[in-house]
């Protein structure tokens, strides 16, 4: 790496360029009556069809993490590491097959927008969405920031930057700047839109990627061999350097890893965005049946990690120092004519982008809706809202620069799995809460405060294989089984235990569970039913 | 403590939404079955055979991309079938729902 590569360079200012053109432009997309409403501005008005909603999930779905953590992980420590992503995103559908349709006809019906809302509106109880809401604004952030790692990464491969603090962050808070930008001026729509070129160029990337390089490098089979000779290989410490099939010993580490990911994902306050603005209730069913081609391109992704194993890619940081996040960049660097890997670097960083700005809207959403305007100010106007969710927005992103500054880049891919460890503690409230009212609203939020209580403290430092920096690894060995496991689900083990326990102690007390104000049929209600709106009337209040 | 868990009044309680029903339960065992055996790593941790140069443990996880997507697809299609046959019954609904 000698010098910055110009031509790809100016290639990825001039698609970059496109997508901010096309963000402010989005504004005026389907014509809004005005974007000074939550609904508006947070939804896009809860009007997209499946296309739109598919393009606008696998924004949220594939992402820096598909792009740059995956592989890293790959190319470092092999499939215990990455190639879980796999089954996580094939049992991703079929698990919110069961409860997708339920959440968006108590949403339609009671004009939700966020988790907190529906937990408020079975509950009745502030704490316990307080909490929700809380908990989905802080998992948040480590997400983006694996989005700014994967934007580092591609500037850093084409030059950008140097050793210097200041040097080495100056791009990226460039680029911030233009997300917060078009983000700000016009909400859901923009990613929506730049969700198209964004995939277009991505199909493309991956399409050239997964013919030319094994045509390049011999075909398949050596570059799985040269995969199974590198993680057979004895590290300094006499332990081999990663694992190419899983043993016993690392059975449940891989399907935890793979199933918590799937659980957590959907209590995410963005894909929770994503699915309540589709316009009807199969959409996301639907969706579930067609989404899965995402997942082939991620293997297929996650593999270039091994692809760089038999490339013999050397991912040097600026710095001097391996970072395995640079890995994939550096691959196409090396292979690519200057001006496809303009084109690619154009691809990872708009597909880091897009769900960055999808995210810090979900956020936003949260803050305003179930903090500003519960606590804060109850009287909050529309364009009030829309306000305090426009700057709750900004915030969020620097929130997750913090998490870049803190915690290990080294592994990015954990940041992902460390929101996965907070955001999952919500489950029982959300989930368990569409198809029963069993549980005690005190139970759910001990589960939830025990659960996140649990969760921190063990991934913070008491973890298997930690380095210097906190909350480095999200294995941990799991009581009982002796066998290390996500520590996401081991928490949630813990939370619904809890929660199970105390439900049936508060039951046998006959402690009040709450109001609650939706009644079975919300549950399953669609377009065309009784109270169900096929779009938002901006000039109804948003309650 | 809660709410009646009854469909309000406007609604024919016959319609296969507000209970459960046999295409329900093969629906949940489709699922359960995608959602369970793509997890049980020990059927696959094992090289041969190869596809493609694929060991086995590669090419039978993204083969169950595939299988997924279809189990899916064969449950929304399922439950759209039941929602159909009963809106061919009562046509004054269908009218709604088309909307």
């Amino acid at each position: 790496m000698t010098g910055i590569n110009w031509v790809a360079l100016i290639v990825l200012i001039l698609l970059f360029a496109l997508v901010t053109v096309m963000g402010f432009m989005a504004a005026r997309w389907r014509r809004p009556k005005d974007l000074d409403s939550l609904h508006e501005w947070g939804l896009g008005g809860k009007s997209f069809g499946t296309v739109t909603t598919w393009f606008l999930l696998g924004g949220d779905l594939y992402t820096a993490y598909t792009f740059i953590a995956v592989p890293a992980a790959m190319w470092a420590t092999g499939a215990v590491s990455g190639f879980f992503a796999v089954p996580y995103t094939v049992v991703l559908y079929p698990i919110i097959f069961f409860f997708l349709g339920r959440m968006w006809s108590v949403a339609h019906r009671h004009g939700y927008v966020t988790t907190a809302d529906i937990v408020q509106g079975r509950y009745g109880t502030r704490s316990l969405s307080l909490a929700v809401a809380l908990t989905g604004i802080l998992a948040t952030m480590p997400y983006i920031a694996l989005q700014l790692v994967g934007i580092q990464a591609v500037l850093e491969v084409l030059g950008i930057g140097g050793s210097s603090p200041l040097a080495r962050d100056l791009p990226l808070l460039i680029a911030f700047a233009v997300l917060a930008a078009y983000t700000y001026s016009s909400g859901l729509r923009a990613p929506a839109i730049i969700a198209f070129v964004k995939d277009t160029l991505i199909y493309l990337v991956i399409a050239v990627s997964v013919i030319y390089f094994p045509l390049k490098l011999g075909g398949w089979l050596g570059i799985f061999d040269a995969a199974q000779a590198k993680m057979a290989t004895k590290t300094a410490a006499g332990t081999p350097t990663g694992i190419f099939i899983p043993t016993e010993l690392t059975y449940w580490a891989y399907a935890s890893l793979a199933l918590g990911s799937a659980l957590a994902l959907f209590m995410y306050p963005h894909c929770v965005t994503a699915t309540l603005s589709s316009k009807d209730r199969s959409t996301g069913r639907r969706n579930a049946a067609i989404l899965p081609a995402y997942s082939l391109l991620l293997g297929l992704l996650a593999l270039l990690g091994y692809v760089a194993i038999k490339a013999g890619t050397r991912p040097i940081g600026l710095d001097g120092k391996v970072n395995p996040q640079l890995v994939i960049p550096q691959l196409f660097e090396d292979f690519f004519p200057s001006w496809f890997t303009g084109v690619a670097f154009g691809a990872i960083a708009i597909g880091a982008l897009v769900p960055a700005a999808i995210m810090s809207i979900a956020a936003a959403n949260l803050f305003t809706r179930n903090i500003y305007k519960a606590y804060l100010r109850p009287a909050a106007t529309d364009a009030q809202e829309a306000k305090v969710s426009k700057i709750v927005s900004l915030i969020t992103k620097f929130g997750a620069l913090l998490f870049v500054f803190f915690l290990d880049r080294q592994n990015a891919l954990n940041f992902q799995l460390l929101g996965g460890v907070w955001i999952l503690q919500t489950l029982p409230a959300i989930v368990f809460g569409l198809f029963t009212r069993w549980f005690h609203r005190w139970a759910l939020l001990a589960g939830w405060a025990v659960g996140m209580a649990f969760g921190t403290i063990v991934a913070y430092g008491y973890c298997t294989l930690c380095s210097t920096r906190p909350f480095a690894n999200s294995l941990s060995v799991v009581p009982l089984l002796g066998r290390s496991g996500y520590i996401a689900l081991t928490a949630l083990a813990v939370n619904i235990v809890v929660a199970v326990l105390l439900t049936l102690v508060l039951r046998a007390l006959k402690v009040g569970n709450g109001t609650d104000i939706t009644v079975q049929s919300d549950y399953f209600a669609d377009v065309g039913d009784p109270g169900v709106q096929r779009t938002v009337d901006e000039s109804q209040p948003v309650h | 403590m809660t709410r009646p868990d009854t469909p309000p009044p406007d609604i024919d309680p016959g319609d296969p939404r507000w209970r459960p029903t046999p295409t329900k339960f093969v629906v949940v065992g489709i699922l359960l079955i995608a959602i369970v055996v793509p997890l049980l790593v020990s059927t696959y941790a094992r090289i041969e055979p190869r596809l493609f140069g694929f060991p086995f443990f590669y090419w039978y996880q993204l083969a169950w991309v595939f299988l997924a997507a279809a189990l899916c697809a064969l449950s929304f299609l399922l439950l759209k079938r039941e929602h159909d046959a009963y809106a061919r019954s009562h046509p004054h609904d269908e009218q709604e729902s088309a909307q």
